[in-house]
C-alpha cells in the first residue's frame, strides 16, 4: 500500500506535537491538538495511514503520551524521522505506532511523496522506487508493537 | 570497570534489560491516561507509590477538576497511602525523602531526573509504560552510555545547568549523565542542574552520592544510605568541563540556544516568572529577595513566583522573605507547576515575553509568547528594570 509523507523539519518537540492546552481525555480534542504547535490546522488535513516523517529529535522534551495518542487517533501508524526522543520512541511502541529512524531521511522524502514501508522487513520503499533499509526492531518489540498494548 | 548504569540496571552497556523500580510517581497532569488500563488491575505494591497533584492545582476547569477527582478515587481504590495533593511541585516531594541513592525511581513525567540529584536513578516514562509498571514492578531499559560532566567553578545551578546544556545540546538522549562536583554545590543547585539535564534528552542524570547528599537526606529523618563509586572514566563516551563565569541565558525557542545575558540585555518583556521543578527553592527566593528588596516590580511588568514546595513556602516565611517580594509587587502563587507547562495559571498572550528560571523555552510552552530561561537574579532584575538585564553588574551573580 502506498501511504502518504507528511514532513516536519528537525527538533519538533512534544509541545509543538501536542500543545499542553489540548491535554484532554477526550479524543476529540486530543486529536484537534496534533502538530498544531507547529503546522495549525493539521488535524483537518492529516488521513489515516498518512506517514510522518520528520528530522532528529522527533518529539523532544516533554513525555506526555497524549501527543502519541493524538496521532493513534488520526490513524497514524508509522513515524519516520533520523531520531527520536526516549519517551517518544517508547510511547509510540506502547501505542502501536512503528517508530522507524533513518539517518538522512529529510534529503529522501518531500511533502506528499507516497511511500511504501515494511517494518517487517526493514524495508522503507521511496516516491521514486528506490529503496532504503532500515534497522529492524527485536522480536519482543514487534510484539509490543502489534498487540498494541503491554 | 563498570559505568554506574550497568551497575544500577544491572547489564552491559547497549544491552535491553529488565530492571526492578524501587518507587513510581505519579502526578495529575499524565495520570488521567493510566486510569482506563489500571482499572481491572491491583497495583505490584502501592506502598512504593507517590501521588502528587500539583498540574491542575487547584483545577481550573470542570474537566480537570474531574481528573483529580478519580486521581483521589484511584488513590483509594488502589490502596496509595502516599497521596499529596496542593503541597508542591511533584519533583521537588520526590526529593523530599522519598528518593534513595543507588534506587531506580520511576516517575510518570520527562523531569524525573531531577532525582539524580540525591543519587537516585530517576527516570521518566510515558502513560503506558507507567501502567506496566505499576501492575509488575519492573519495565524494560537499554543500558545507556554515561557522559561525564566535571563541574569546575559554581555559580547558580541554573547558570550551570545552561552551561551543560550550551557544550551537550540534545546529545544527551539516551545517554546517563554523571557530574564531578569540585564546585562544591549545595543540593539546591544540584536539583535545578539533574532537572534541567532531562532539556539535553539525558535517560538519567546523577550526583553520586556525597556529605552534600548525607546532610541533606538527614533533614527528612535519612540517616543511613547506600553509597556507591562513580563510572570508570575510560568508560565515558564523553567528558566535558563546564565552568560559569557570567550569568546566561537560554533564548526561544530551545533551552540550549544558550548566550550571555549581557549579550541579550535591554531586550523588552512582559512577564516574569520564578518557579518550576527547576527551581523555585529556598536559594532562588534568596537570590530574588536580595535584588528586589526595598524595589518595585516596573509596572509594565507581573513578577510570578512559586515556591516548589509548601516546604520551601515554610522556609521563605521563617526567613521572611515572602513579605519583601510581596513588597515589591510579586504575585506569590501556591506550590504547583505553575505556568510553566502552559496549563494551569500565569499564560502568556499572543506576542509576549517572559524570562523565568524554569527548564523550557519550546514554542508554545507557557502559551503563545517568547520564553527567556535564566538564573533567579537575573530575573528579578529584569522584573524591576521592564528589560532584561543584569543585577548590579557580573561580579555579583
Amino acid at each position: 500500500m502506498k501511504r502518504r509523507a507528511r514532513v516536519f523539519g528537525h527538533d519538533i518537540t512534544l509541545d509543538e506535537i501536542h500543545p499542553g492546552t489540548y491535554f484532554s481525555l477526550d479524543s476529540d480534542r486530543v486529536v484537534k491538538g496534533l502538530m498544531e504547535g507547529v503546522e495549525p490546522g493539521f488535524h483537518e488535513t492529516v488521513e489515516k495511514d498518512d506517514i510522518i516523517v520528520a528530522g532528529r529529535n522527533f518529539g523532544m522534551g516533554s513525555g506526555r503520551e497524549s501527543g502519541t495518542w493524538a496521532m493513534k487517533f488520526a490513524g497514524i501508524d508509522c513515524v519516520i524521522v533520523e531520531s527520536f526522543s526516549r519517551y517518544m520512541f517508547r510511547n509510540c511502541i506502547n501505542n502501536g505506532i512503528w517508530p522507524i529512524e533513518v539517518e538522512g531521511i529529510l534529503e529522501m522524502v518531500e511533502e506528499g511523496d507516497m511511500l511504501e514501508i515494511d517494518p517487517d522487513k526493514g524495508l522503507l520503499v521511496l516516491e521514486s522506487g528506490e529503496e532504503v533499509s532500515f534497522k529492524r526492531f527485536p522480536h519482543w518489540m514487534v510484539n509490543i508493537i502489534k498487540s498494541s498494548t503491554l | 570497570m563498570s559505568t554506574l548504569p550497568e551497575r544500577i540496571l544491572g547489564g552491559e552497556e547497549g544491552e535491553y534489560v529488565v530492571a526492578e523500580v524501587h518507587r513510581v510517581m505519579l502526578h495529575d497532569g499524565n495520570a488521567p491516561l493510566i486510569f482506563d488500563d489500571m482499572e481491572d488491575e491491583g497495583i505490584w505494591d502501592p506502598d512504593r507509590v507517590t501521588s502528587v497533584v500539583d498540574h491542575f492545582c487547584p483545577p481550573s476547569t470542570v474537566e480537570r477538576a474531574g481528573f483529580v477527582k478519580k486521581l483521589r478515587e484511584f488513590v483509594k481504590d488502589k490502596g496509595i497511602s502516599d497521596h499529596v495533593e496542593f503541597q508542591g511541585i511533584c519533583h521537588q516531594l520526590m526529593c523530599e525523602g522519598r528518593s534513595l541513592p543507588g534506587e531506580i525511581v520511576a516517575g510518570i513525567d520527562s523531569h524525573s531526573t531531577t532525582y539524580g540529584a540525591v543519587g537516585a536513578f530517576g527516570v521518566g516514562f510515558g502513560a503506558s509504560d507507567t501502567v506496566e509498571i505499576l501492575k509488575t514492578g519492573k519495565t524494560w531499559f537499554k543500558v545507556p552510555e554515561t557522559i561525564k560532566v566535571d563541574i569546575l567553578k559554581g555559580g547558580s545551578g541554573t547558570d550551570i545547568a545552561l552551561a551543560m546544556l550550551r557544550e551537550i545540546e540534545y546529545h544527551g538522549n539516551y545517554r546517563s549523565l554523571e557530574f564531578n562536583d569540585e564546585a562544591g554545590l549545595d543540593m539546591d543547585a544540584r536539583l535545578t542542574i539533574c532537572n534541567m539535564a532531562a532539556e539535553t534528552g539525558a535517560k538519567a542524570a546523577l550526583f553520586p552520592p556525597d556529605e552534600c547528599t548525607s546532610e541533606y537526606l538527614s533533614e527528612f529523618g535519612i540517616k543511613q544510605h547506600r553509597s556507591y563509586t562513580t563510572s570508570d572514566p575510560e568508560r565515558c563516551v564523553d567528558v566535558i568541563s563546564i565552568s560559569v563565569d557570567d550569568p546566561l541565558a537560554a533564548v526561544p525557542h530551545k533551552p540550549y540556544n544558550v548566550k550571555t545575558v549581557s549579550s541579550i540585555e535591554g531586550k523588552t518583556i512582559d512577564q516574569v516568572f520564578i518557579g518550576s521543578c527547576a527551581s523555585g527553592r529556598i536559594s532562588d527566593l534568596r537570590d530574588a529577595v536580595e535584588v528586589l528588596k526595598g524595589r518595585k516590580v516596573h509596572p509594565d511588568i507581573r513578577l510570578l513566583v512559586t515556591p516548589a514546595s509548601n516546604r520551601i513556602l515554610n522556609e521563605a516565611l521563617k526567613e521572611d522573605l515572602i513579605g519583601p517580594l510581596i513588597k515589591a509587587g510579586a504575585v506569590i502563587l501556591n506550590p504547583s507547576c505553575g505556568p510553566c507547562p502552559g496549563i494551569d495559571k500565569g499564560l502568556l498572550a499572543e506576542g509576549e515575553t517572559c524570562i523565568t528560571t524554569q527548564n523550557r523555552n519550546y514554542p508554545g510552552r507557557m502559551g503563545p509568547g517568547e520564553v527567556f530561561i535564566a538564573n533567579s537574579k537575573v530575573c528579578a532584575q529584569s522584573a524591576i528594570d521592564g528589560v532584561i538585564s543584569l543585577p548590579g553588574g557580573v561580579d555579583e551573580t
